[in-house]
């Protein structure tokens, strides 16, 4: 099958017009592009009604004569070739909605860092500038103009735990006028901050905020309550409750790690004590005749900053309320921080002694004391003591305590214990599901101040969210066709956004427009063929801009294309036959775009996007991954090259991999998917 | 009562990833917010640091960092102000917020009009015009003001005469305007430790010994880490943690800097990590006292920083040029106790984070403490309606810049919100 002829446009459309406004990037890539014979091609493209030259589409006044002309109601839509739409795009879009033009269905092609830029030799940069707009009329007149609709929500706020994070998130919410559902495990507020004798500050905090909560008339308590499931979706959750059912438009999960902490690993020796232990000793000033004590730290686990603290604090007022010998061992001190090297240092002074090794010292139980034998790595000396009392930090434990909550908020599986995903566009408080956010140290390892800042910016971002009780989305982005739907819910759990819902009366899946973030995922891994996504659809992504014998990269916005942007800004070269088609993600493309490139005529596919945990739709990059190693495997089967088709990962700055990328893509024998970039 | 936002100005003054952050989540919440950067572009340190992925990401936060520059530059109602200064700031004649003097340096290219086609740069005879911005993929262009010609009184002015847009006016003046604001945001960042100020490291002199910072941007630039003196993949590497923090006797300092950088076992971990990998040959040894624990991930990174870095727990006395370009260094190995001296292809300082330079001067300008260290009271002012965020509080990586940033932005839009109580009947 030959691509280009499938998509012969009018059949499909109504002879949409469409007007392609050529951009000179004010007299300077004369030298490199012929802007007269692209506009000649450009003109001869079908349902390209006009091609309008202009000067500087950037500057003041540039962008009059397309605004007239797509004011002129003969025209339905444009392409841009200019340069990255960076330099343009704000102004052009004031521009549209000052002169009342859907932006919707104006698209742009890079002519300049992508061609005249790169390619030295202008006759195969205007060739191939010239195929890049003729791809993009071919995507553009397949482009179907969708509208907004109105999406009520509820502005009541479920915060599940009570916390430090979950009662200052639901203080804060209150304040803004926000009805609050607070519900948790237990039966009083207050959470672990309670529980704990390092930290007073910390507990009588948690105690105010209790009491605050009480009384505020927004907020209803539900004590000893969990969540059962959550249905609906983003502005209309229903959450369903061990006791009743709370309609709420997001959920905030704080909560914390209460149960994520247990006893380090040592060897087996009986009679030490837990920090906590330790400072109700002292508190109380239980103990006493003790000639030398020793505390660990974190011989056998990485402890955080929190630990520290609360060791140094509890060795300093042993040794001065007993006035015994104090020991603390320890591999690493973790003092990041403005406060923490002077208490540290205090400490020492305080007559501490800070034993440091990274292996753990030999431990022996004796009748009533226990004996430590190893070499301090500070000083080279080797120590042999015998303690009367051993105080042991708790360590956090790998628990999967947040797994069962995590599945029935449809967040992702939880890392080392914490709910929120390890990805880095998810900082600070995102889900990656619209509507959920997590605060506090369920999250990732806080100090409880931290644990209520984290509160307060969680419930700004629920806040914002829901500021009013209506919004306005799209009518659709990615779409089931529920004639073709086989009901098999792959859509529905490779969404990495949890934005499809299963309708059971109609036996068909459902892309909630709301909270769908068009990476096109679902569209990929349906079997049925069954998705599609506005303006990625699989016929658009079937035209081709390569020559024959060439490279096909299909580039995800957030990352390659960038890359091959700053690749142009430094005016790296590559060869013109390398052509670049954008995609929102790389978890869009399925073997099929790739099988049509190669039939069409493409030596090579390759596909680049972000590292995994880099990617802006969470695990689009991995299933991609995934898609393309089976079909390098079917190709092998088949007796054909698997390296005609490669993926890859880089970052928006990467210009030079970018560069490799392609070059190396080129050559053919090189393996493109493991090497950073080759000295 | 609740306040209407969107009639409603922030200023923020410190355009790296704090105040962009910040900028951000002002201008969602319907803000007009004006954002102040000293330099000529927007991004702070983060915009020029490298990713540091392997064949997976490290989560060192980069990228996350540059797309949100991108996004600012796209933001309708952020106002960017570039090479600009607070000067002043009075309460407002209303009675509710505050009136800001800013000065602006002369904007000899105007970025908003610059196409980056880079005719100026190419024209130059002294090489100073170069691209701000290259690593967010849209750039413009800026000329360095200490070198060009014309501000020195020469007669040159080839590159205004190129400029296909008239975006360069090389007899452009400095400018004061003002600007108003109901809140007042402090972003101001840091400054990188001054490795030049640890003697016995011979930075500057020595070619071959370089800072983090270097580090991350020849990453940056070429995704790798070469040797300076040859451009050669160095074999032989060594990170020396803890230059210019936690420090003792060592550091002839003015001021102490007696706390921890909290970033720099981060970076140098990841950097040793990719290098590891990019260049199979190499021995890596980590010089240091403790390590730091980042990221949700740590437990894997250390374990493979075990297995596959030497780490010694000590803190080198002082490093040497020596034959070929090596670098001799010099510590106490106190597993042997005895001084070791060992040489070197490449010795990268991890350097640390001091309070910005003009701290001090805004501290005073808008009432904020400063601790013994000089980094900004995290709380604000004492004047109601002026915040504190990012690493001028403290030092701090990314994440928790973004973190802590995101909270005082919470707290600024709330007293935004609560009515003002002008109480003038
Ligand atoms: C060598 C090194 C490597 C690092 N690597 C990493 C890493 O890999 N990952 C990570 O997470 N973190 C890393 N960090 C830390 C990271 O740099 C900081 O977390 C981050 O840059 C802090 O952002 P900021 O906005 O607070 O400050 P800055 O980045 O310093 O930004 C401050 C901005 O304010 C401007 N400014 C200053 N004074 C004024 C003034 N008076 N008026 C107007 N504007 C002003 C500055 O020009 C600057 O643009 C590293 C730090 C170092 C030293
Ligand atoms: S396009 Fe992406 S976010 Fe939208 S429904 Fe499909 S998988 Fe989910
Ligand atoms: S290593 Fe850093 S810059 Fe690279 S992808 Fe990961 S977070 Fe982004």
């Amino acid at each position: 099958m030959i691509v280009q002829k499938q998509a012969q446009p009018n059949a499909l459309h109504s002879r949409p017009r469409s007007a392609v406004c050529l951009c000179e990037c004010a007299g300077t890539l004369a030298d490199q592009l012929d802007f007269p014979k692209i506009a000649a091609s450009a003109g001869r493209l079908p349902g390209v009604t006009r091609v309008l030259r202009c000067h500087a589409l950037c500057q003041p006044g540039g962008s009059d004569q397309l605004l007239a002309a797509l004011k002129d109601q003969r025209i339905s839509r444009a392409l841009i070739a200019a340069c990255t739409p960076a330099y343009y795009r704000t102004a052009l879009e004031q521009a549209f909605s000052s002169n009342n033009i859907n932006p919707h269905l104006v698209s742009r092609v890079n002519i300049r860092e992508h061609c005249a830029w790169v390619h030295p030799d202008r006759s195969s940069a205007t060739q191939k500038a010239s195929r890049l707009i003729a791809s993009a009329v071919g995507r553009l007149r397949l482009a179907e103009r969708v509208g907004t609709q109105r999406v009520s929500l509820n502005r009541r706020v479920l915060v599940i735990g009570a916390g430090l994070a979950g009662m200052q998130a639901a203080l804060a919410l209150a304040d803004k006028k926000h009805a609050v559902t607070l519900i948790t495990v237990s039966d009083h507020l207050g959470g672990r901050a309670l529980q704990q004798s390092i930290i007073p500050q910390a507990a009588e905090r948690a105690r105010q905020l209790a009491k605050r909560i009480r009384l505020n008339r927004r907020i209803s308590v539900l004590t000893a309550t969990r969540l059962r499931s959550l249905a609906g979706r983003f502005g209309q959750f229903q959450a369903h409750l061990s006791q009743g059912q709370a309609d709420c438009g997001a959920v905030i999960v704080a909560t914390g790690r209460s149960q994520l902490t247990g006893p380090q690993q040592l060897p087996a020796i009986t009679g030490t004590l837990t920090f906590d232990h330790l400072a109700l000793a002292l508190q109380k000033n239980r103990l006493s005749n003790l000639k030398r004590i020793g505390l660990i730290l974190d011989l056998q686990t990485q402890q955080d900053r929190a630990a520290t603290r609360a060791a140094l604090k509890l060795a300093s007022r042993a040794r001065l309320l007993w006035g015994c010998e104090t020991y603390l061992f320890c591999c690493h001190l973790r003092l990041s921080g403005l406060d923490q090297e002077q208490q540290y240092q205090q400490a020492r002074q305080d007559g501490v002694v800070v034993i440091k090794s990274l292996s753990c010292p030999e431990i022996t139980q004796q009748v009533t004391a226990v004996r430590l034998k190893g070499t301090d790595e500070q000083t080279g000396r080797d120590f042999d003591l015998v303690l009367d009392l051993l105080a042991v930090a708790d360590a956090p434990q790998t628990n999967n305590g947040q797994a069962g909550l995590t599945a029935k908020l449809r967040t992702g599986r939880p890392v080392a214990g914490l709910a929120q995903r390890d990805n880095v566009f998810l900082l600070p408080v995102d889900s990656g599901r619209e509507g959920i956010l997590f605060a506090g140290s369920c999250r990732t390892p806080l100090e409880w101040p931290q644990a209520l800042d984290d509160g307060s910016a969680a419930a700004e971002h629920a806040h914002t969210l829901l500021k009013d009780s209506a919004a306005r989305a799209p009518a659709k982005l990615a779409e089931v066709d529920p004639a073709k739907c086989a009901f098999c819910l792959t859509c529905y759990r490779s969404c990495p956004h949890a934005a499809i819902a299963m309708d059971q009366e109609n036996r068909a899946a459902i892309v909630v427009p709301i909270m769908c973030q068009a990476c096109g995922v679902c569209v990929a891994e349906c079997p049925a063929k069954a998705v599609e996504l506005v303006d990625y659809t699989d016929s658009q992504l079937s035209i081709s801009p390569a020559s024959p014998a060439a490279t096909v990269v299909f580039a995800c916005e957030n990352s390659a294309l960038l890359a091959a942007d700053s690749a142009g800004l430094a005016r790296m070269t590559y060869s013109p036959d390398v052509a670049i088609v954008p995609v929102p993600c790389a978890g869009r493309i399925d073997p099929v775009h790739v099988l049509r490139a190669l039939q069409a005529g493409a030596e090579k596919v390759l596909i680049l996007g972000c590292y995994d945990q880099a990617c802006k739709y969470l695990h689009g990059i991995t299933r991609a991954r995934a898609r393309i190693e089976r079909l390098r495997t079917q190709l092998t089967q088949l007796g054909l090259d698997p390296d005609c088709v490669q993926i890859g990962s880089l970052m928006a700055a990467d210009a030079g991999r970018f560069v490799d990328f392609v070059s190396d893509g080129l050559q053919g024998d090189k393996p493109v998917i493991p090497a950073k970039v080759g000295i | 009562m609740s306040q209407d936002l969107s009639a409603k100005q922030a200023l923020i003054i410190g355009g790296g990833i704090a105040g962009v952050s910040a900028a951000l989540q002002l201008s969602s919440a319907g803000l007009q917010v004006h954002l102040v950067e000293r330099d000529d572009h927007l991004g702070g340190h983060a915009l020029d640091f490298g990713c540091k992925a392997i064949d997976t990401c490290q989560k060192c936060n980069v990228c996350l960092a540059l797309d949100k520059f991108r996004q600012v530059l796209q933001a309708s109602n952020v106002h960017i102000h570039l090479a600009s200064q607070l000067d002043a700031l009075t309460d407002s004649s209303n009675g509710s917020g505050f009136r800001a003097t800013i000065l602006q340096k002369p904007q000899l290219i105007t970025p908003a009009k610059c196409i980056a086609c880079g005719l100026c740069a190419a024209a130059c005879p002294v090489n100073c015009i170069s691209p701000a911005t290259p690593a967010l993929g849209f750039t413009y262009y800026t000329i360095d003001r200490s070198r060009c010609l014309a501000l020195q009184g020469q007669d040159c002015h080839k590159c205004r005469d190129l400029c296909p847009t008239s975006a360069i006016d090389l007899a452009a003046q400095p400018s004061t305007h003002q600007l108003d604001a109901d809140a007042v945001l402090l972003a101001i960042g840091y400054e990188p430790y001054d490795a030049l100020g640890q003697g016995t490291y011979g930075y500057g002199t020595i070619p071959n010994v370089i800072t983090g910072l270097d580090a991350e941007h020849q990453l940056q630039a070429s995704a790798t880490i070469l040797r300076p003196s040859d451009s050669r993949p160095p074999k032989k590497i060594a990170f020396i943690q803890c230059v210019g923090s936690r420090s003792d006797e060592t550091a002839p300092l003015a001021f102490s800097s007696q706390y921890c950088s909290a970033v720099c076992c981060a970076y140098a971990l990841r950097i040793s990590r990719l290098l590891a990998q990019q260049l199979s040959e190499s021995q890596i040894t980590i010089f240091y006292m403790d390590l730091q624990k980042f990221g949700k991930d740590y437990q894997t990174l250390y374990s493979d920083c075990r297995d596959k870095l030497r780490l010694i727990r000590s803190r080198p006395s002082r490093l040497e040029p020596a034959a070929d370009g090596q670098v001799l260094l010099t510590y106490e190995d106190v597993t042997e106790t005895q001084v070791c001296q060992e040489p070197f292809d490449l010795v990268v300082l991890s350097i640390g984070m001091r309070p910005a330079a003009d701290a001090r001067r805004l501290a005073d300008l808008l009432d904020i403490d400063v601790d013994q260290h000089g980094f900004l009271n995290p709380l604000g002012s004492y004047r109601p309606g002026i915040f504190v965020a990012g690493s001028c509080s403290g030092p701090a990586d990314i994440a928790e810049t973004i973190q802590r940033t995101s909270a005082v932005s919470a707290r600024l839009l709330d007293t935004l919100r609560r009515a003002p109580l002008v109480a003038n009947i």
